[in-house]
This record gives C-alpha cells, sequence and structure tokens, in this order.
C-alpha cells in the first residue's frame, strides 16, 4: 500500500479531510448527541475503508518470491 | 584484542572503521526519522486516548449519564476558537513552504512567523483555560484523563513551536532553498505541525464535543 502522506502537501490535505470529518461528527454531535456522532463516525469509517479496498493496489501479476519455490522446498511456515 | 583485530584484517582485507550504515535509495534518512517519530507518537496518544475512554465509559458513577460529571464544566467555546487558530495555523504552515517552492522567500517568512504566533497563542489560551477551568488533574479520573490528554497535546505544540522557530531563524539567515533538499528542515516541522493540528482535532471533538 503507497503510503499516502508522502510529502507536507499530503499531510496538509490529510488536516483538511480531518477537519471535515471531525466537524461532521462534531455537528451530529451536537444535533444528535453521542450517538449520532457514533453512527456517523461508524459511517465514515466504513465508507473509508471500502473505499481504500476498492481502490487498493492492483492484482499481483506474478507470486512472490518465497512462494515460487515448489512447496516441497518451502520451509515449514 | 589488537592482534586478533589486526589477524582479522590481515586475512580478510577489512579496514578499521566500521562498515557505512546501510541508507535507503527511496527515503531521506531525516524524512525516515519523522515518519516513524511520528508513528511512536500516535501510539502514545492511542494509549492516552485509551486511558481517556476508559475513564469515560468504563469507570462507574463517571461517564455513564453525562460527560463531563457533575459539576464541572468544560470550555467548549473557547476551546473551538482554539480550534480554528490552530487549524489556521496548518493553512499558514502550508503556506510557507508552497512559498519556499517557488523561491519566494518573504513568504516562506510571513508563513512561518504567522504559524509561530498562532500556535503560541494556542498554547497561550491553553495555560489561560487549565487556570479558570475549575478543576484539577486530581479531581477524579475525569480529571486526570482530561488534563493528561490535552497536556499531552499542549507539550507536542511546545515542541512543535520550538521546531517552527529554529526554521523561521534558519529561513531568515536564508538556508532555504527551492528545490527539494533544500527547505527539507521547512518540510519535516511542517509535517509534525500537520500532525499536531490532527491530533487536536480529535481530541478536541472527542473530549470537548462529544
Amino acid at each position: 500500500v503507497r503510503n499516502p502522506i508522502r510529502t507536507e502537501a499530503e499531510a496538509f490535505g490529510f488536516v483538511v479531510v480531518v477537519g471535515i470529518v471531525f466537524g461532521a461528527i462534531a455537528m451530529a454531535a451536537v444535533l444528535g448527541g453521542a450517538a449520532a456522532a457514533l453512527g456517523v463516525l461508524a459511517g465514515i469509517v466504513v465508507g473509508a475503508g471500502a473505499g481504500i479496498y476498492m481502490r487498493s493496489d492492483p492484482p499481483v501479476k506474478e507470486p512472490a518470491i518465497w512462494e515460487r519455490r515448489p512447496e516441497s522446498e518451502r520451509p515449514p511456515d | 584484542v589488537a592482534s586478533v583485530a589486526h589477524t582479522h584484517d590481515g586475512e580478510h582485507g577489512h579496514h578499521e572503521h566500521p562498515p557505512p550504515a546501510n541508507v535507503s535509495s527511496r527515503i531521506d534518512s531525516r524524512l525516515l526519522g519523522i515518519y516513524l517519530f511520528i508513528a511512536s507518537e500516535i501510539m502514545l496518544f492511542g494509549s492516552f486516548f485509551t486511558a481517556y475512554f476508559f475513564a469515560r465509559v468504563i469507570v462507574p458513577g463517571q461517564g455513564e449519564s453525562q460527560w463531563p460529571p457533575e459539576p464541572y464544566e468544560l470550555p467548549v467555546f473557547l476551546a473551538g476558537v482554539n480550534t480554528l487558530i490552530l487549524v489556521t495555523s496548518s493553512f499558514t504552515m502550508h503556506w510557507a513552504l508552497q512559498s519556499i517552492k517557488r523561491n519566494y522567500r518573504a513568504g516562506l517568512i510571513a508563513g512561518l512567523t504567522l504559524t509561530f504566533l498562532l500556535g503560541l497563542s494556542f498554547l497561550l489560551i491553553q495555560i489561560r483555560e487549565y487556570t479558570r477551568i475549575g478543576f484539577a488533574p486530581k479531581d477524579l479520573a475525569f480529571g486526570s484523563s482530561f488534563f493528561g490528554l490535552t497536556g499531552l497535546h499542549g507539550m507536542h505544540v511546545f515542541v512543535g513551536l520550538t521546531l517552527l522557530l529554529f526554521a523561521l531563524i534558519r529561513s531568515i539567515r536564508g538556508h532555504f532553498g527551492p528545490k527539494a533538499h533544500d527547505h527539507l528542515g521547512v518540510e519535516i516541522p511542517g509535517l509534525y505541525w500537520h500532525f499536531v493540528d490532527v491530533m487536536w482535532i480529535v481530541v478536541y471533538v472527542t473530549v470537548y464535543v462529544i
């Protein structure tokens, strides 16, 4: 997985995203209480997780180095 | 020992100096250092958050019906103003770095100065908040976890201000340039400052608002 914060500019973008996300959570807390805030948080976590999963690295085209040896020659797990 | 070392060197042709440290060709060691440092800081904050949520959720009679427990109150508005100050400082920090990337030195100095002053304002407001908040770390697990978490963050702001001050002094002396490796002394404090900012947003929402 690629490091999402490789530069100051990306870190700044992360600050903005966190500000928006936690602003939404704070708004939900003020309007609907802690339960609503937790609901928004859970929704964001699930949404972000799904987004990361959908945008994950492309499928592996060749096996990793340690998987290329025949099973009989591999060290025990 | 010397004779053994001499024999060893003679056999294998080694020098007496230790081998050079392995350096990654993909990432600058200073950047790697700040990433590892921030990773350890995230774990440290994680432990404090764990203590805070334990005090709030698990400890009987504290967070079951009302948080903060009566008769204590948290200065939500003042801390909100402080949050705006700190978020604004991230913008000025970003502007400072963008300025030096464009070789605009006055923008760099102005950005760093503003960031430093905003961070200092945050810290002074937090100290004033502590003196008038009406409870102390000894008041229940609530007081301990509140001062522990916000105080830990305050110390990080202080460290960030120190880094910013060094960067500001160096920028006034003309140490930085537009090339990527010529302004690492600004970029690394910038990364740290953004981390401190993100942590405060999380602290503010979880401790003061929710």
